[in-house]
Protein backbone atom coordinates (compact mmCIF):
# COMPACT_ATOMS: atom_id res chain seq x y z
CA UNK A 1 0.00 0.00 0.00
CA UNK A 2 2.39 2.33 0.84
CA UNK A 3 4.75 1.10 -1.41
CA UNK A 4 1.80 1.64 -4.42
CA UNK A 5 1.43 5.64 -3.01
CA UNK A 6 5.26 6.34 -3.04
CA UNK A 7 5.09 4.83 -6.75
CA UNK A 8 2.47 6.83 -7.68
CA UNK A 9 4.39 10.22 -6.30
CA UNK A 10 7.02 9.24 -8.02
CA UNK A 11 5.41 8.96 -11.44
CA UNK A 12 3.10 12.07 -11.07
CA UNK A 13 6.56 14.04 -9.68
CA UNK A 14 8.51 12.57 -13.17
CA UNK A 15 5.41 14.17 -15.21
CA UNK A 16 5.07 17.79 -13.79
CA UNK A 17 9.00 17.19 -14.40
CA UNK A 18 8.60 16.24 -17.75
CA UNK A 19 6.83 19.93 -18.69
CA UNK A 20 8.80 22.08 -16.07
CA UNK A 21 11.41 22.91 -19.29
CA UNK A 22 14.79 24.70 -18.19
CA UNK A 23 15.77 25.39 -14.27
CA UNK A 24 18.62 27.00 -12.95
CA UNK A 25 18.63 26.80 -9.10
CA UNK A 26 21.28 29.06 -7.49
CA UNK A 27 23.71 28.73 -10.34
CA UNK A 28 27.00 29.41 -9.48
CA UNK A 29 29.88 29.00 -11.72
CA UNK A 30 33.65 30.01 -10.83
CA UNK A 31 36.08 30.27 -13.21
CA UNK A 32 40.24 29.53 -12.29
CA UNK A 33 42.88 31.05 -14.25
CA UNK A 34 46.81 31.12 -12.98
CA UNK A 35 45.36 30.31 -9.33
CA UNK A 36 43.10 33.46 -9.31
CA UNK A 37 39.24 32.53 -8.96
CA UNK A 38 37.07 34.52 -10.42
CA UNK A 39 33.37 34.04 -10.28
CA UNK A 40 31.17 34.68 -13.37
CA UNK A 41 27.81 33.83 -11.72
CA UNK A 42 26.87 34.21 -8.20
CA UNK A 43 23.51 31.40 -7.59
CA UNK A 44 21.33 33.01 -10.24
CA UNK A 45 18.11 31.84 -10.89
CA UNK A 46 16.11 31.41 -14.07
CA UNK A 47 13.63 29.32 -16.09
CA UNK A 48 12.32 28.64 -19.00
CA UNK A 49 9.22 27.05 -19.75
CA UNK A 50 8.05 25.06 -22.64
CA UNK A 51 7.27 26.77 -25.40
CA UNK A 52 8.22 30.39 -23.92
CA UNK A 53 10.74 33.15 -25.27
CA UNK A 54 12.49 34.24 -22.82
CA UNK A 55 15.76 37.22 -23.26
CA UNK A 56 17.85 38.10 -20.79
CA UNK A 57 20.13 41.05 -21.22
CA UNK A 58 23.09 42.48 -19.90
CA UNK A 59 26.29 44.16 -20.75
CA UNK A 60 29.73 42.26 -22.20
CA UNK A 61 31.02 40.48 -19.22
CA UNK A 62 28.32 40.28 -16.84
CA UNK A 63 27.88 36.67 -17.28
CA UNK A 64 25.17 36.25 -20.06
CA UNK A 65 27.56 33.85 -22.08
CA UNK A 66 28.09 31.92 -19.05
CA UNK A 67 25.03 31.06 -18.34
CA UNK A 68 24.25 29.70 -21.86
CA UNK A 69 27.63 27.31 -21.66
CA UNK A 70 26.38 26.15 -18.06
CA UNK A 71 22.59 25.32 -19.85
CA UNK A 72 24.69 23.82 -22.64
CA UNK A 73 26.92 21.91 -19.94
CA UNK A 74 30.21 23.56 -21.67
CA UNK A 75 31.23 24.83 -18.43
CA UNK A 76 30.93 22.98 -14.85
CA UNK A 77 28.70 24.34 -12.41
CA UNK A 78 30.67 25.28 -9.41
CA UNK A 79 27.34 25.13 -6.79
CA UNK A 80 23.62 24.69 -7.23
CA UNK A 81 21.77 22.95 -10.41
CA UNK A 82 20.47 23.15 -13.80
CA UNK A 83 17.83 20.75 -14.92
CA UNK A 84 16.44 20.45 -18.12
CA UNK A 85 12.61 18.50 -17.88
CA UNK A 86 13.76 17.48 -15.10
CA UNK A 87 17.31 15.71 -16.06
CA UNK A 88 20.44 17.63 -14.56
CA UNK A 89 22.72 18.93 -16.86
CA UNK A 90 26.30 17.63 -16.29
CA UNK A 91 28.84 18.95 -17.81
CA UNK A 92 29.61 17.84 -21.29
CA UNK A 93 32.19 14.87 -21.93
CA UNK A 94 33.21 12.34 -24.35
CA UNK A 95 29.95 10.01 -23.52
CA UNK A 96 26.38 10.55 -25.45
CA UNK A 97 24.18 12.85 -24.00
CA UNK A 98 20.39 11.83 -22.59
CA UNK A 99 18.39 12.11 -25.49
CA UNK A 100 16.92 14.49 -23.51
CA UNK A 101 19.55 16.89 -22.83
CA UNK A 102 20.20 16.63 -27.10
CA UNK A 103 16.87 18.84 -27.71
CA UNK A 104 18.96 21.60 -26.41
CA UNK A 105 20.38 23.27 -29.43
CA UNK A 106 22.78 26.58 -29.32
CA UNK A 107 23.33 29.22 -31.98
CA UNK A 108 25.96 31.22 -31.32
CA UNK A 109 27.42 34.61 -32.20
CA UNK A 110 29.68 34.46 -34.90
CA UNK A 111 28.04 32.38 -37.89
CA UNK A 112 31.75 32.64 -39.77
CA UNK A 113 33.16 30.66 -36.76
CA UNK A 114 30.21 28.22 -35.87
CA UNK A 115 30.29 26.63 -39.55
CA UNK A 116 32.69 23.89 -41.31
CA UNK A 117 34.43 25.92 -44.09
CA UNK A 118 35.13 22.34 -45.81
CA UNK A 119 31.60 20.98 -46.00
CA UNK A 120 28.81 22.33 -48.29
CA UNK A 121 25.64 23.27 -45.96
CA UNK A 122 23.33 20.30 -47.04
CA UNK A 123 26.46 17.96 -45.44
CA UNK A 124 25.84 20.27 -42.47
CA UNK A 125 22.51 20.27 -42.11
CA UNK A 126 22.51 16.20 -42.54
CA UNK A 127 24.80 16.02 -39.71
CA UNK A 128 22.28 17.44 -37.49
CA UNK A 129 19.27 15.60 -39.07
CA UNK A 130 21.10 12.58 -38.04
CA UNK A 131 20.34 13.26 -33.96
CA UNK A 132 16.57 13.94 -34.41
CA UNK A 133 15.36 9.94 -35.60
CA UNK A 134 12.29 9.95 -38.05
CA UNK A 135 10.73 13.27 -37.34
CA UNK A 136 13.39 15.12 -39.25
CA UNK A 137 12.71 18.05 -41.42
CA UNK A 138 13.86 17.52 -45.08
CA UNK A 139 17.02 19.95 -45.92
CA UNK A 140 14.81 21.32 -48.64
CA UNK A 141 12.04 22.17 -45.59
CA UNK A 142 14.46 23.42 -43.20
CA UNK A 143 16.11 26.13 -46.00
CA UNK A 144 12.52 27.11 -46.60
CA UNK A 145 12.16 27.61 -43.00
CA UNK A 146 14.77 29.86 -42.70
CA UNK A 147 13.83 31.70 -46.29
CA UNK A 148 16.80 30.94 -48.02
CA UNK A 149 16.57 29.15 -52.02
CA UNK A 150 17.13 25.51 -51.79
CA UNK A 151 19.80 25.55 -54.07
CA UNK A 152 21.63 26.72 -51.49
CA UNK A 153 22.31 23.26 -50.01
CA UNK A 154 25.11 22.61 -52.32
CA UNK A 155 26.89 25.94 -51.92
CA UNK A 156 29.77 26.17 -49.21
CA UNK A 157 29.23 28.76 -45.76
CA UNK A 158 31.86 31.05 -47.49
CA UNK A 159 29.11 31.48 -50.77
CA UNK A 160 27.48 33.78 -48.03
CA UNK A 161 26.45 36.74 -46.60
CA UNK A 162 26.91 36.56 -43.13
CA UNK A 163 22.98 37.33 -42.28
CA UNK A 164 22.66 34.02 -44.66
CA UNK A 165 25.19 32.06 -42.76
CA UNK A 166 23.24 32.80 -39.10
CA UNK A 167 19.96 31.85 -41.15
CA UNK A 168 22.33 28.26 -41.81
CA UNK A 169 23.10 28.17 -38.02
CA UNK A 170 19.63 28.49 -37.62
CA UNK A 171 18.45 25.72 -39.77
CA UNK A 172 20.95 23.33 -38.65
CA UNK A 173 19.37 23.95 -34.46
CA UNK A 174 16.35 23.18 -36.10
CA UNK A 175 17.24 20.35 -37.63
CA UNK A 176 17.74 18.19 -34.44
CA UNK A 177 14.13 18.97 -33.64
CA UNK A 178 14.86 21.05 -30.50
CA UNK A 179 12.64 21.80 -27.92
CA UNK A 180 14.64 24.47 -26.54
CA UNK A 181 17.09 26.94 -28.54
CA UNK A 182 19.70 29.08 -26.65
CA UNK A 183 20.73 31.98 -29.28
CA UNK A 184 23.78 33.05 -27.61
CA UNK A 185 24.32 36.77 -28.99
CA UNK A 186 22.70 35.52 -32.33
CA UNK A 187 22.53 38.65 -33.79
CA UNK A 188 25.81 40.43 -32.77
CA UNK A 189 27.76 40.45 -35.55
CA UNK A 190 25.07 41.14 -38.06
CA UNK A 191 23.96 44.49 -39.81
CA UNK A 192 21.77 46.47 -37.90
CA UNK A 193 19.58 46.55 -40.58
CA UNK A 194 19.59 42.60 -40.15
CA UNK A 195 19.49 42.55 -36.73
CA UNK A 196 15.86 42.50 -36.11
CA UNK A 197 15.20 40.32 -39.18
CA UNK A 198 17.01 37.80 -38.16
CA UNK A 199 15.41 37.76 -34.48
CA UNK A 200 12.14 37.59 -35.83
CA UNK A 201 12.72 34.60 -37.54
CA UNK A 202 14.26 33.13 -34.49
CA UNK A 203 11.15 33.90 -32.59
CA UNK A 204 8.98 32.62 -36.02
CA UNK A 205 10.77 29.33 -36.19
CA UNK A 206 10.87 28.44 -32.59
CA UNK A 207 7.00 29.42 -32.33
CA UNK A 208 6.04 27.22 -35.41
CA UNK A 209 8.05 24.06 -33.71
CA UNK A 210 6.62 24.83 -30.28
CA UNK A 211 9.99 24.92 -29.18
CA UNK A 212 10.58 27.61 -26.52
CA UNK A 213 13.91 30.00 -26.62
CA UNK A 214 16.08 31.72 -24.46
CA UNK A 215 17.67 34.68 -26.38
CA UNK A 216 20.53 36.35 -25.11
CA UNK A 217 21.48 39.90 -26.26
CA UNK A 218 23.25 43.14 -24.97
CA UNK A 219 20.62 45.12 -27.01
CA UNK A 220 17.67 45.78 -25.24
CA UNK A 221 15.74 47.29 -28.57
CA UNK A 222 15.96 44.09 -30.47
CA UNK A 223 14.86 41.73 -27.38
CA UNK A 224 12.10 43.55 -26.43
CA UNK A 225 10.91 43.03 -30.41
CA UNK A 226 10.42 39.37 -29.63
CA UNK A 227 10.19 37.98 -25.91
CA UNK A 228 7.58 37.63 -23.72
CA UNK A 229 9.47 37.84 -20.50
CA UNK A 230 12.73 38.78 -19.98
CA UNK A 231 15.98 38.58 -17.17
CA UNK A 232 18.63 41.57 -16.54
CA UNK A 233 21.97 40.63 -15.49
CA UNK A 234 24.59 42.60 -14.27
CA UNK A 235 28.04 41.50 -12.72
CA UNK A 236 26.68 37.82 -12.34
CA UNK A 237 23.45 38.07 -10.58
CA UNK A 238 19.69 38.59 -12.36
CA UNK A 239 19.09 42.19 -10.91
CA UNK A 240 15.38 42.12 -12.09
CA UNK A 241 13.16 39.92 -14.17
CA UNK A 242 9.38 40.31 -15.61
CA UNK A 243 7.30 41.06 -18.44
CA UNK A 244 8.88 42.93 -21.67
CA UNK A 245 6.80 45.61 -21.66
CA UNK A 246 7.04 45.94 -17.93
CA UNK A 247 10.58 45.89 -17.84
CA UNK A 248 11.11 48.52 -20.40
CA UNK A 249 8.11 50.80 -19.49
CA UNK A 250 8.66 50.53 -15.32
CA UNK A 251 12.11 49.62 -14.58
CA UNK A 252 12.46 49.19 -11.15
CA UNK A 253 16.25 48.17 -11.22
CA UNK A 254 19.11 50.95 -10.76
CA UNK A 255 20.74 49.16 -13.46
CA UNK A 256 17.75 48.54 -15.53
CA UNK A 257 17.36 52.45 -15.62
CA UNK A 258 20.78 52.66 -16.39
CA UNK A 259 20.46 50.37 -19.55
CA UNK A 260 17.48 51.49 -20.80
CA UNK A 261 18.60 55.81 -20.94
CA UNK A 262 21.52 54.74 -22.46
CA UNK A 263 19.87 53.51 -25.42
CA UNK A 264 19.44 56.00 -28.55
CA UNK A 265 16.62 56.30 -29.95
CA UNK A 266 16.76 56.94 -33.69
CA UNK A 267 14.25 59.73 -34.14
CA UNK A 268 15.97 62.48 -35.70
CA UNK A 269 16.10 64.91 -33.11
CA UNK A 270 19.68 65.18 -32.23
CA UNK A 271 19.32 63.91 -28.64
CA UNK A 272 21.97 61.85 -27.07
CA UNK A 273 20.87 59.49 -24.54
CA UNK A 274 20.79 60.01 -20.77
CA UNK A 275 23.74 58.75 -18.58
CA UNK A 276 22.30 57.76 -14.96
CA UNK A 277 25.03 57.57 -12.50
CA UNK B 1 26.90 71.65 -54.96
CA UNK B 2 28.46 68.18 -55.00
CA UNK B 3 25.69 66.29 -54.61
CA UNK B 4 23.88 64.81 -57.89
CA UNK B 5 19.74 65.64 -57.78
CA UNK B 6 18.54 62.37 -57.38
CA UNK B 7 20.81 61.78 -54.29
CA UNK B 8 19.79 65.38 -52.59
CA UNK B 9 17.00 66.07 -50.03
CA UNK B 10 16.12 69.22 -51.68
CA UNK B 11 16.03 72.15 -49.75
CA UNK B 12 17.64 70.30 -46.63
CA UNK B 13 21.22 70.80 -46.91
CA UNK B 14 21.61 74.21 -45.53
CA UNK B 15 25.28 74.33 -45.72
CA UNK B 16 27.70 76.69 -47.49
CA UNK B 17 28.65 75.65 -50.81
CA UNK B 18 32.62 75.85 -50.79
CA UNK B 19 33.83 76.85 -53.92
CA UNK B 20 37.03 76.24 -53.33
CA UNK B 21 36.92 74.25 -50.12
CA UNK B 22 39.08 76.91 -48.32
CA UNK B 23 36.46 79.14 -46.93
CA UNK B 24 34.85 78.49 -43.55
CA UNK B 25 31.74 79.26 -41.27
CA UNK B 26 33.13 79.88 -38.35
CA UNK B 27 36.68 80.74 -37.38
CA UNK B 28 38.92 77.84 -37.22
CA UNK B 29 36.61 75.51 -38.67
CA UNK B 30 37.33 73.51 -42.27
CA UNK B 31 35.52 71.28 -44.17
CA UNK B 32 36.13 68.83 -46.79
CA UNK B 33 34.76 68.38 -50.58
CA UNK B 34 34.67 65.34 -51.86
CA UNK B 35 34.38 65.32 -55.75
CA UNK B 36 33.67 61.71 -57.78
CA UNK B 37 35.74 59.66 -55.86
CA UNK B 38 36.27 56.98 -57.43
CA UNK B 39 38.10 53.47 -56.44
CA UNK B 40 38.98 49.74 -58.41
CA UNK B 41 40.94 47.65 -56.73
CA UNK B 42 41.95 43.91 -58.61
CA UNK B 43 38.70 44.80 -60.85
CA UNK B 44 36.39 45.23 -58.36
CA UNK B 45 34.47 48.72 -58.24
CA UNK B 46 34.24 49.42 -54.51
CA UNK B 47 33.36 53.35 -54.82
CA UNK B 48 31.25 54.71 -57.55
CA UNK B 49 31.52 58.26 -58.45
CA UNK B 50 31.06 59.44 -54.46
CA UNK B 51 30.42 63.06 -53.89
CA UNK B 52 30.21 64.02 -49.70
CA UNK B 53 30.39 67.86 -48.81
CA UNK B 54 31.48 67.92 -45.28
CA UNK B 55 30.38 70.71 -44.04
CA UNK B 56 32.83 72.81 -41.68
CA UNK B 57 32.36 72.20 -37.41
CA UNK B 58 29.18 70.47 -37.97
CA UNK B 59 28.97 66.55 -37.68
CA UNK B 60 28.32 64.25 -41.08
CA UNK B 61 27.73 60.88 -40.69
CA UNK B 62 28.39 57.98 -43.27
CA UNK B 63 25.79 55.13 -42.83
CA UNK B 64 25.30 51.76 -44.55
CA UNK B 65 25.42 48.34 -44.03
CA UNK B 66 29.11 46.33 -43.87
CA UNK B 67 30.45 46.67 -47.53
CA UNK B 68 29.01 49.43 -48.42
CA UNK B 69 32.02 51.78 -48.63
CA UNK B 70 31.52 53.86 -45.88
CA UNK B 71 35.09 53.21 -44.48
CA UNK B 72 36.67 53.30 -47.51
CA UNK B 73 35.06 56.65 -48.07
CA UNK B 74 36.63 58.11 -44.84
CA UNK B 75 39.63 56.33 -44.85
CA UNK B 76 39.99 58.09 -48.54
CA UNK B 77 40.59 61.09 -47.10
CA UNK B 78 43.66 60.04 -45.20
CA UNK B 79 44.95 58.09 -48.29
CA UNK B 80 44.39 55.09 -46.40
CA UNK B 81 43.84 52.36 -49.20
CA UNK B 82 45.39 49.75 -50.59
CA UNK B 83 49.10 50.46 -52.77
CA UNK B 84 47.28 48.87 -56.15
CA UNK B 85 44.19 50.34 -55.52
CA UNK B 86 43.34 52.56 -58.45
CA UNK B 87 41.71 56.09 -57.59
CA UNK B 88 40.31 59.04 -59.43
CA UNK B 89 38.34 61.85 -58.14
CA UNK B 90 39.01 65.05 -55.79
CA UNK B 91 38.99 65.19 -52.25
CA UNK B 92 39.47 68.97 -51.47
CA UNK B 93 40.60 70.50 -48.11
CA UNK B 94 42.02 73.98 -47.82
CA UNK B 95 42.33 74.25 -51.49
CA UNK B 96 44.00 71.26 -51.83
CA UNK B 97 43.32 68.08 -53.56
CA UNK B 98 44.62 65.60 -50.42
CA UNK B 99 44.24 62.99 -53.19
CA UNK B 100 47.46 64.51 -54.68
CA UNK B 101 49.83 65.00 -52.19
CA UNK B 102 52.75 62.97 -51.82
CA UNK B 103 53.52 60.80 -49.25
CA UNK B 104 56.01 63.34 -47.08
CA UNK B 105 53.30 65.96 -47.44
CA UNK B 106 49.88 63.81 -46.49
CA UNK B 107 51.90 62.55 -42.91
CA UNK B 108 51.96 65.82 -42.47
CA UNK B 109 47.94 66.27 -42.73
CA UNK B 110 47.60 62.65 -40.89
CA UNK B 111 47.18 62.85 -37.20
CA UNK B 112 47.96 66.72 -37.28
CA UNK B 113 45.19 68.15 -39.24
CA UNK B 114 42.87 65.10 -39.84
CA UNK B 115 42.62 62.35 -36.92
CA UNK B 116 41.42 59.19 -36.92
CA UNK B 117 39.61 57.18 -34.18
CA UNK B 118 39.20 53.07 -34.40
CA UNK B 119 36.51 51.04 -34.03
CA UNK B 120 38.03 49.03 -31.33
CA UNK B 121 40.47 50.43 -29.20
CA UNK B 122 42.31 47.23 -28.14
CA UNK B 123 43.42 46.68 -31.61
CA UNK B 124 44.73 50.21 -32.27
CA UNK B 125 46.22 50.83 -29.16
CA UNK B 126 49.97 49.23 -28.61
CA UNK B 127 49.62 46.35 -25.86
CA UNK B 128 53.66 46.83 -25.11
CA UNK B 129 54.12 50.55 -25.30
CA UNK B 130 52.51 52.37 -22.10
CA UNK B 131 49.70 55.40 -22.51
CA UNK B 132 52.23 57.89 -22.21
CA UNK B 133 54.83 56.67 -24.47
CA UNK B 134 52.04 56.04 -27.36
CA UNK B 135 50.32 59.70 -26.67
CA UNK B 136 53.55 61.80 -26.71
CA UNK B 137 55.19 59.88 -29.78
CA UNK B 138 53.08 61.65 -32.15
CA UNK B 139 52.96 65.52 -30.51
CA UNK B 140 56.82 65.36 -29.84
CA UNK B 141 57.07 64.25 -33.83
CA UNK B 142 53.68 66.79 -34.97
CA UNK B 143 54.26 69.64 -32.82
CA UNK B 144 57.92 69.24 -31.79
CA UNK B 145 57.06 69.19 -28.17
CA UNK B 146 59.82 68.66 -25.50
CA UNK B 147 59.61 65.19 -23.53
CA UNK B 148 58.30 67.04 -20.58
CA UNK B 149 56.17 69.36 -22.37
CA UNK B 150 54.13 66.64 -24.29
CA UNK B 151 53.65 64.61 -21.12
CA UNK B 152 52.08 67.76 -19.66
CA UNK B 153 50.00 67.73 -22.41
CA UNK B 154 48.86 64.29 -22.38
CA UNK B 155 48.13 65.19 -18.75
CA UNK B 156 45.77 67.80 -19.64
CA UNK B 157 44.42 65.96 -22.64
CA UNK B 158 43.08 62.49 -20.53
CA UNK B 159 41.70 65.28 -18.35
CA UNK B 160 39.30 66.54 -20.91
CA UNK B 161 38.19 62.75 -21.54
CA UNK B 162 37.59 62.91 -18.73
CA UNK B 163 39.92 59.68 -17.40
CA UNK B 164 40.59 59.32 -13.82
CA UNK B 165 44.21 60.35 -12.14
CA UNK B 166 45.48 61.42 -16.00
CA UNK B 167 49.26 61.86 -14.29
CA UNK B 168 48.71 57.61 -12.93
CA UNK B 169 47.05 56.68 -16.24
CA UNK B 170 50.41 57.61 -17.89
CA UNK B 171 52.00 55.37 -16.46
CA UNK B 172 49.69 52.47 -17.58
CA UNK B 173 49.37 50.24 -20.50
CA UNK B 174 46.09 49.77 -22.44
CA UNK B 175 45.24 46.01 -20.59
CA UNK B 176 44.73 47.71 -17.25
CA UNK B 177 41.69 49.81 -18.65
CA UNK B 178 38.43 49.15 -19.74
CA UNK B 179 37.59 48.97 -23.71
CA UNK B 180 35.40 52.49 -23.14
CA UNK B 181 38.20 53.96 -21.20
CA UNK B 182 40.53 53.08 -24.07
CA UNK B 183 38.25 54.31 -26.47
CA UNK B 184 38.64 57.74 -24.32
CA UNK B 185 41.92 57.37 -24.40
CA UNK B 186 42.19 56.96 -28.15
CA UNK B 187 40.27 59.75 -28.44
CA UNK B 188 42.12 62.15 -26.17
CA UNK B 189 45.51 60.57 -28.29
CA UNK B 190 43.45 61.96 -31.69
CA UNK B 191 42.69 65.70 -30.16
CA UNK B 192 46.58 65.90 -29.35
CA UNK B 193 47.85 67.83 -32.59
CA UNK B 194 44.51 70.03 -32.35
CA UNK B 195 42.80 68.66 -35.66
CA UNK B 196 40.55 70.20 -37.10
CA UNK B 197 39.01 67.17 -38.48
CA UNK B 198 37.85 64.14 -36.46
CA UNK B 199 37.13 60.69 -38.50
CA UNK B 200 35.47 58.66 -36.23
CA UNK B 201 34.96 54.62 -38.32
CA UNK B 202 32.48 53.09 -35.60
CA UNK B 203 33.80 54.74 -32.50
CA UNK B 204 30.80 52.94 -30.55
CA UNK B 205 30.33 49.89 -32.40
CA UNK B 206 32.82 47.68 -29.90
CA UNK B 207 31.35 49.39 -26.87
CA UNK B 208 28.42 48.63 -24.16
CA UNK B 209 25.71 50.75 -25.03
CA UNK B 210 26.18 52.63 -21.25
CA UNK B 211 29.36 53.10 -22.44
CA UNK B 212 28.33 53.95 -26.17
CA UNK B 213 26.30 56.77 -24.38
CA UNK B 214 29.14 58.29 -22.35
CA UNK B 215 31.44 58.30 -25.57
CA UNK B 216 28.22 60.09 -27.42
CA UNK B 217 28.89 62.76 -25.13
CA UNK B 218 32.35 63.03 -25.05
CA UNK B 219 31.99 63.24 -28.87
CA UNK B 220 29.67 66.08 -28.70
CA UNK B 221 31.19 67.83 -26.21
CA UNK B 222 34.18 68.02 -28.11
CA UNK B 223 32.46 69.24 -30.83
CA UNK B 224 30.73 71.86 -29.58
CA UNK B 225 34.41 72.91 -27.34
CA UNK B 226 36.40 72.93 -30.44
CA UNK B 227 34.38 73.36 -33.60
CA UNK B 228 35.19 70.08 -34.06
CA UNK B 229 34.13 68.41 -38.01
CA UNK B 230 33.66 65.26 -36.86
CA UNK B 231 33.01 62.22 -39.95
CA UNK B 232 30.88 59.63 -38.27
CA UNK B 233 30.73 56.75 -39.62
CA UNK B 234 28.47 54.17 -38.20
CA UNK B 235 25.67 51.39 -39.36
CA UNK B 236 23.70 51.94 -35.71
CA UNK B 237 20.90 54.65 -36.76
CA UNK B 238 20.43 55.42 -33.12
CA UNK B 239 24.17 56.77 -32.62
CA UNK B 240 23.46 58.65 -35.95
CA UNK B 241 20.49 60.34 -35.25
CA UNK B 242 22.24 61.14 -31.38
CA UNK B 243 25.35 62.69 -33.11
CA UNK B 244 25.21 63.59 -36.39
CA UNK B 245 23.79 66.89 -38.31
CA UNK B 246 23.80 65.32 -42.33
CA UNK B 247 23.95 61.78 -43.23
CA UNK B 248 24.95 60.25 -46.02
CA UNK B 249 23.81 56.67 -47.10
CA UNK B 250 25.58 54.60 -48.66
CA UNK B 251 24.84 51.17 -50.65
CA UNK B 252 27.49 49.42 -52.63
CA UNK B 253 30.16 51.89 -53.31
CA UNK B 254 27.71 54.83 -53.68
CA UNK B 255 25.85 57.42 -51.79
CA UNK B 256 22.14 56.98 -52.56
CA UNK B 257 20.44 59.63 -50.34
CA UNK B 258 22.11 62.65 -48.61
CA UNK B 259 19.95 65.12 -46.34
CA UNK B 260 19.86 66.33 -43.02
CA UNK B 261 19.61 63.83 -39.68
CA UNK B 262 15.92 64.99 -39.09
CA UNK B 263 14.68 64.88 -42.96
CA UNK B 264 16.53 61.25 -43.56
CA UNK B 265 15.51 59.73 -40.48
CA UNK B 266 12.13 60.81 -40.23
CA UNK B 267 11.64 61.10 -44.17
CA UNK B 268 13.83 58.90 -46.04
CA UNK B 269 13.19 59.28 -49.64
CA UNK B 270 15.12 56.38 -51.41
CA UNK B 271 13.65 53.30 -51.35
CA UNK B 272 16.98 51.73 -49.48
CA UNK B 273 17.30 54.05 -47.24
CA UNK B 274 13.52 53.77 -46.23
CA UNK B 275 14.08 49.63 -45.75
CA UNK B 276 17.00 50.81 -43.23
CA UNK B 277 14.48 52.91 -41.35
CA UNK B 278 12.01 50.07 -41.47
CA UNK B 279 14.31 47.53 -39.88
CA UNK B 280 14.66 49.79 -36.95
CA UNK B 281 13.24 47.35 -34.05
CA UNK B 282 11.49 50.53 -32.54
CA UNK B 283 9.73 50.87 -36.24
CA UNK B 284 9.54 47.12 -36.33
CA UNK B 285 7.43 48.03 -32.95
CA UNK B 286 5.29 49.93 -34.36
CA UNK B 287 4.02 47.98 -37.34
CA UNK B 288 3.31 45.21 -34.46
CA UNK B 289 5.44 42.58 -36.01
Amino acid sequence: MVDTTSQNATATSQNTRKGEGLILNNVTVQYRTAGVTSTALHGINMSVHPGEVVGLVGESGCGKSTTAKAICGLVPVTDGEVRYEGVAVDPLGFRKRPKTLQRIQMVFQNPYASLNPRRKIKAQLEDARAINEGTAPSVDELLDLVELPRESANLYPRQFSGGQRQRIAIARAMATGPSLLIGDEPIASLDASLQSKVAMLMKKVTRESGAAMLFISHDLSVVRLIVDRLYVMHEGRIVEEGETEEVWNHPKNRYTQRLLASIPIPDGSGTLPTVLE
Amino acid sequence: MVMNNKAMNTGSNAGPALADGSSSVEAGAYGLDIENLDMTLNGKHLLNKVCLHVEPGKVTGLAGESGSGKSLTSLSVLKLFPDDAKVTGRIMYKGRNLLDLSEHSINGIRGREIALVFQDPTASLHPMISIQGQMTDHMRHHLGLSKKDAIAKAEHLLAMVHIPDPVGALKKYPHQFSGGQLQRIAIAMAMACDPTILIADEPTTALDVTVQAEILHLLRELCDKFGLTLILVTHDLGVMSALADNIAVMKAGEIVEYGTRHDIITDPKNPYTKSLIDALPMNMMKRGA
